[in-house]
């Protein structure tokens, strides 16, 4: 009987392997069968370059684009603790919207020459009130690529370091600037999506060996800041299959100096890796930060990915004390925990949220969020925040970005954006 | 070729196993731009049954001597400038919209679409199985060998997979497994013919796993690629390096 079912599985088996390609695309993988080779036009008419050539050509010596984004949403929820005996008490709400044109330039003159320029004007300059335009520079800098593979790029720009995305520590030169936030885009993001902001910074790039090397300087950002408020950094990479090991160190006068190590790799197609950073300060012994995580993201069915992070911030142990001038705030022992679904069955509709937990005094955050895509140019956002732990604790003194200063509540937002 | 394994498995295992090696050298050889660097434009549409198609163009640059591509995409207009920079190994996929480079050795679908990072690499079949079994079979108007062939190795993209070759030594068709033996790709291969030796024309992949019933129709999701304008001019080395997907992004 066995032996009968498994002669009856292999003729199924076989069928299915000759008839496998019964599919609504079997005709056409059919028709690859049928003629031979043809000979291919060739790849550029006029001048017969490559493709490479043409591409660069294809590259406007000067180009401008424009993103239009413009929305509006609000928040409502508890500031505070709620009183349960009293729901109405401390409920409150606030609006958010506007109109910004995000213009930008691109100037190539030369293959090895690039001038980057971008800018926000901004209508409403302040959420409720003042109705005044405003404007602000994002990023100006040049590109120089010299020859024996040394890059240069100077200017306003943004950089990032390390491979924790949610509890990063090993961005060592970004802590050390002014990244107050002008993302002028009308959204709620998770902080930990949210771009770094750009900075003054001149950075060189020159591989030696399989070794990749990149050196950063942080400019004056005032006036008032000369030479010795310079700041300078050397990131190394050394790539080998699967595995990515870094070094990075950063030093700046008036901050804590630095070393980062970073090692990256992925075990069945799960990347795992480890960012520690080692603080210098003015006294005492060196004090030790370490993320370790983990990324997934299915290579098949749903459009899912997750992360999650463990955190020890010896900078700052207890959350209390602080034995460097410029510790991460969350101290001690932390986790975050993030999710997204993306486009849930072919539908407009994407889920996901961020946990995040500081283990020293249990206080933490939950953001889920639902998103449902209205097209090419409009999406509407909605997240409920949750942020728990004592008045006074690390989560709720220092809440994420998107709980939108709510301990408890609701974000909604409908934005629309278009590039030209 | 067929003659070629029979008389292998005549001289004995070892001998055989050495002659089956040979055969994947040669179809890595000939899937391969070991003498040139390689760049084309891919069109990549990708159709999810019940959910519509999704299009991207990418511009992809291949020195496969030195196991490197850079795949720079055009389109769709918001990811333009994105790209997958393989060097030494390892994947970086960069994002023009934060600057940011992020290393990756796991994920290995292409954009969400049924093709993966493999398939832009280098090929090494040779390297990564061992053939189990050869039949001959005919597809179409090609003559072909068909291949069965289990891994070797750990970082093989497929546990299993059989490959049809024609007597050209090219991969006209592909199956790949796994390690329980669940069919989890189609892979079929048009050619076009270029500067003296055949470059892929038009490549459908289908994912046997991501299927819906449609009008009482079973309809597997799948993803076309016209490979388009190849060339093999020379291509600058900085071309795989960070700093240049950098620059040459928005």
């Amino acid at each position: 009987m066995r032996i009968g079912i498994r002669i009856l599985a292999g003729v199924f088996l076989a069928w299915m392997t000759t008839a496998g390609i019964a599919s609504a695309t079997a005709d056409e993988v059919d028709d690859l069968f049928s003629t031979p080779a043809a000979d291919a036009p060739p790849a550029v008419p006029d001048n017969g370059g490559s493709l490479l050539a043409a591409y660069q050509k294809s590259q406007e010596k000067i180009a401008f684009s424009f993103d239009l984004s413009a929305g509006g949403g609000f928040y409502a929820g508890y500031r505070v603790t709620p009183d349960l005996a009293d729901t109405s008490r401390n409920f409150t709400h606030n609006s958010f919207g506007g109109l910004t044109i995000s213009p930008s330039i691109d100037v190539r003159p030369f293959d090895y020459f690039r001038l980057h320029g971008s800018g926000t004007i901004l209508y409403p300059t302040v959420t409720s009130g003042n109705y005044a335009f405003g404007a602000s520079l994002n990023e100006l800098f040049f590109d120089y690529s010299a020859p024996g593979l040394l890059a240069l790029r100077m200017g306003r720009f943004s950089t990032g370091w390390g491979n924790a995305r949610i509890l990063g520590i090993a961005d060592l030169s970004n802590r050390t600037v002014d990244t107050t936030n002008l993302d002028s885009s009308i959204s709620i993001l998770p902080a930990w999506l949210q771009a770094t902001q750009p900075s003054l910074w001149l950075k060189t790039t020159f591989p030696i060996g399989g070794i990749g090397f990149t050196g950063l300087v942080g400019l004056p950002a005032n006036d008032s800041e000369g030479i010795s408020s310079l700041g300078y950094g050397l990131l190394t990479e050394l790539v080998k299959n699967k595995t990515c090991v870094s070094l990075a160190g950063y030093y700046k006068s008036d901050r804590t100096p630095r070393l980062a190590f970073m090692v990256k790799t992925s075990v069945k197609r799960l990347d795992l890796f480890l960012d520690t950073t080692t603080s210098f300060p003015t006294s005492g012994d060196p004090l030790l930060n370490a993320v370790g995580g983990l990324y997934w993201q299915a290579s098949s069915g749903p459009d899912l990915k997750i992360t999650a992070e463990l955190k020890w911030n010896g900078e700052n142990p207890t959350g209390s004390t602080t034995l460097v001038p410029d510790p991460i705030v969350i101290g001690g022992l932390s986790n975050a925990l993030a999710f997204s679904w993306s486009d849930i069955g072919g539908s407009a509709l994407s889920i996901g949220g961020t946990w995040y937990h500081s283990w020293v005094d249990n206080s933490g955050a939950l953001c889920p969020y639902v998103d449902i895509d209205l097209g090419r140019l409009a999406s509407i956002k909605m997240v409920f925040p949750w942020v728990y732990g004592a008045d006074g604790s690390l989560y709720r003194s220092s809440p994420p970005g998107e709980a939108g200063g709510y301990v408890f509540g609701a974000g909604f937002v409908l934005a629309l954006k278009t590039s030209f | 070729m067929a003659l070629v394994l029979s008389l292998a498995c005549l001289s004995g295992l070892s001998t055989a196993q050495d002659q089956s090696i040979a055969v994947l050298r040669k179809v890595d050889e000939k899937t391969n731009f070991a003498e040139n660097d390689f760049a084309s434009e891919y069109a990549i549409t990708q159709v999810k049954p019940g959910e519509g198609t999704t299009f991207n163009r990418a511009i992809v640059f291949r020195r496969d001597r030195r196991s490197q591509f850079l795949v720079l995409l055009v389109e769709p207009v918001e990811d333009k400038g994105k790209g997958y920079l393989m060097i030494e190994g390892g994947i970086w996929l960069y994002d023009p919209h934060d600057r940011r480079f992020t290393f990756t050795s796991a994920q290995d679908a292409f954009r969400n679409t049924n093709a993966r990072n493999s398939d832009f690499a280098l090929s090494n079949l040779a390297g990564y199985y061992r053939v189990e079994k050869t039949s001959k079979e005919k597809l179409g108007i090609f003559d072909c060998d068909k291949l069965d062939l289990v891994a070797t190795s750990p970082d093989a993209p497929f546990p299993r997979k059989s490959i049809w070759v024609s007597q050209e030594m090219q991969i006209r068709l592909s199956r790949e497994y796994s390690l329980s033996g669940q069919l989890l790709r189609t892979v079929a291969f048009q050619y076009q013919k270029f500067q003296g030796r055949e470059v892929p024309a038009k490549v459908i992949i289908i994912d046997e796993l991501k299927k819906k019933v449609i009008a009482g129709q079973e309809q597997k999701e799948n993803t076309t690629i016209i490979v388009t304008k190849p060339s093999f001019a020379i291509l600058p080395s900085e071309l795989f390096t960070k700093d240049y997907l950098e620059r040459i992004s928005k």
